[in-house]
This record gives C-alpha cells, structure tokens and sequence, in this order.
C-alpha cells in the first residue's frame, strides 16, 4: 500500500492536467483537485494496482458530480476573454476552443489522450468503453477538430 | 482499400495503436493519396499542438491544502481519543461530588443519662445525625 501523500506528490500535476483541460478554469480545477484527493482519501479499498487510472477515474466522475450539479457543462471560458495578434497563440487558442466545441466524450478521449498520454488500452479501462470505441471516438475528436480549424481560418 | 475505411485508420495509425497488418495497409495507401496523406499530417499537427497547450500548475496554497488532509485525519483521531481521555477522568473526579456527602452528620453534644433501676451507674448517651434526620445513638460508660 502507497503513502497517500506520496501518491498526491507524484500525481498531483497529472490529475490536474486532466482536471484543466476539462473544465478549463484554473479556480475550478483547484477545487475539483482537492475534491479528487479528498475522496480517494476517503477510499477504502487503497489497494490499487495502476494508481495513474484510478486517479484519472475518480477525477473524471469528480468532473462529471460537479458538472451534473452545476447543470451546466459549459463554464466560463478564459480563453474567450483573450484576444492577440500573435498567430501562434492564435493557433493555440483555436484549438483549446475546439477541444471546448466537442461534446464531453470526444473532448475526454483526446484529453486522455494527448493531455495525459494514455494508450488506448488505459482509456478504455478509465473510461468503461471497449478499446475499439476508443479508436473511433479518437478518430472522430480529431476529424471534428480538423473541421473546426479549418473553420476558423 | 478505400480512402474512407483508411481514414478511420489513420487517427489509430498516428497513435502506434495498429496492428502490422493495418499499418501495412495504411502506409501503402497514404504513399499513393494525397488526400489521405494530409489529413494524417493534420491529424498530427493538431496532436501536437494539443499537446503544447500550457496548462497551469495547482497554485502552492491548494497544494499545502491537499498535503494537510492526511494530517488532518490522524490529529481528528487523536483529539478524538484526548477527548475521551478527558471526559473519562473528568466523570472520574466528578462522580464522587456528585454523590451524596457523608461529612454532615453532625454529633450531638454528649448528655449524661441515669439508669434508675439498679446502680445508678453513670453512661454518656450520643445522637448522631444526618441532615437533621436521627441515624445512630452510641451509649458509653455504665453498665446494664
């Protein structure tokens, strides 16, 4: 069995990661973040073989509690408030609202993905889904990304 | 095979996530469509710049916070366990204060009485008493 406070130094920065790229506020993360740990302390069952997972797994259904109280899965985006001229951030700030644009499930598949560097085996155990659903959701993220950049050109 | 049935590929392709077979497959087709070919090299854009998003770190309070909870969980324990440390040796120390005195009894000032019959020997005859209430006398001296 793992030290918990080991466990929160060695993943905190990976959950929160997670965290932020789904909310994408930094106030709500924070409190979504502790909400994570104060729950897996909580736990009983401690004896987790892929701590990375499990943590993705109760920060997700964190996510999703706070969502489902909010009723409102669409929170204030910072992003919205910036505006440059620098084509670079431009380009990167495109594509955090496309990530936005898609629905939660292709939105956690590339977050999983990209953000947390998950294979395709990992997300379909977080996540409950067959690897093969996976594929095609990731496909589909990224098509729908594709478009929304082309869009925004 | 069709561009369509390798564009469902390709995401799967980009990721390490096919099989020998179908990577085979994918990298026949995209060495001969151009089309196929630059949405694989879209698809990996966008995965890098995905990646390149600056994501802020948790700021120092939350994580002091955090690191704090296990702490907090032990020290609710251990003022648990005080606590009724406390209030066992507190009802120890009160039990007897509560419970009646026994110091009030008060003795009455000695009086000498007479037996008349026989020798006319003198005894001290003693009231205790409790709260006003009679609980014991003790004779002395004399005999019957």
């Amino acid at each position: 069995m793992m030290n918990i406070e080991n466990i929160f130094l060695d993943y905190n920065d990976y959950i929160f990661k997670y965290i932020y790229s789904m909310v994408q506020n930094r106030a709500e993360a924070e409190d979504l973040l502790q909400d994570t740990f104060i729950k897996v302390m909580k736990a009983k069952n401690k004896d987790i073989r892929n701590w990375k997972s499990y943590l993705i797994t109760v920060a997700r259904n964190t996510v999703y509690d706070h969502w489902r109280k909010r009723k409102n899965k669409l929170s204030l985006d910072l992003f919205d408030k910036l505006k440059t001229k620098n084509k670079d951030i431009e380009l990167k700030l495109d594509i955090e609202k496309g990530i936005k644009n898609l629905s939660p499930k292709l939105k956690e598949v590339i977050i999983l993905r990209e953000i947390n560097g998950l294979d395709y085996t990992e997300i379909a155990d977080v996540l409950g889904i067959e690897k093969g659903t996976v594929k095609s959701r990731l496909n589909r993220a990224r098509d729908e990304l594709k478009s929304f950049l082309e869009g925004s050109k | 095979m069709s561009c369509k049935t390798i564009k469902e590929l390709l995401s799967a392709y980009m990721d390490g996530e096919l099989d020998r077979v179908d990577i085979l497959v994918v990298e026949e087709h995209i060495d001969k469509c151009e089309n196929c070919a630059n949405i694989l090299e879209s698809y990996e854009s966008i995965s890098l710049n995905v990646r390149s998003i600056e994501i802020p770190k948790p700021s120092e309070k939350v994580l002091k916070n955090i690191m704090r909870f296990p702490r907090r969980k032990i020290y609710r324990l251990r003022r648990l366990a005080i606590g009724t440390c406390f209030l066992l040796i507190l009802g120890t120390l009160l039990v007897p204060l509560l419970t009646p005195e026994e110091k009030n009894i008060t003795q009455e000032s000695p009086k000498e009485y007479y037996v008349v019959k026989e020798e006319q020997t003198p005894y001290t005859e003693v009231h205790y008493e409790r709260e006003g209430n009679f609980v014991l006398t003790s004779y002395s001296g004399g005999s019957f």
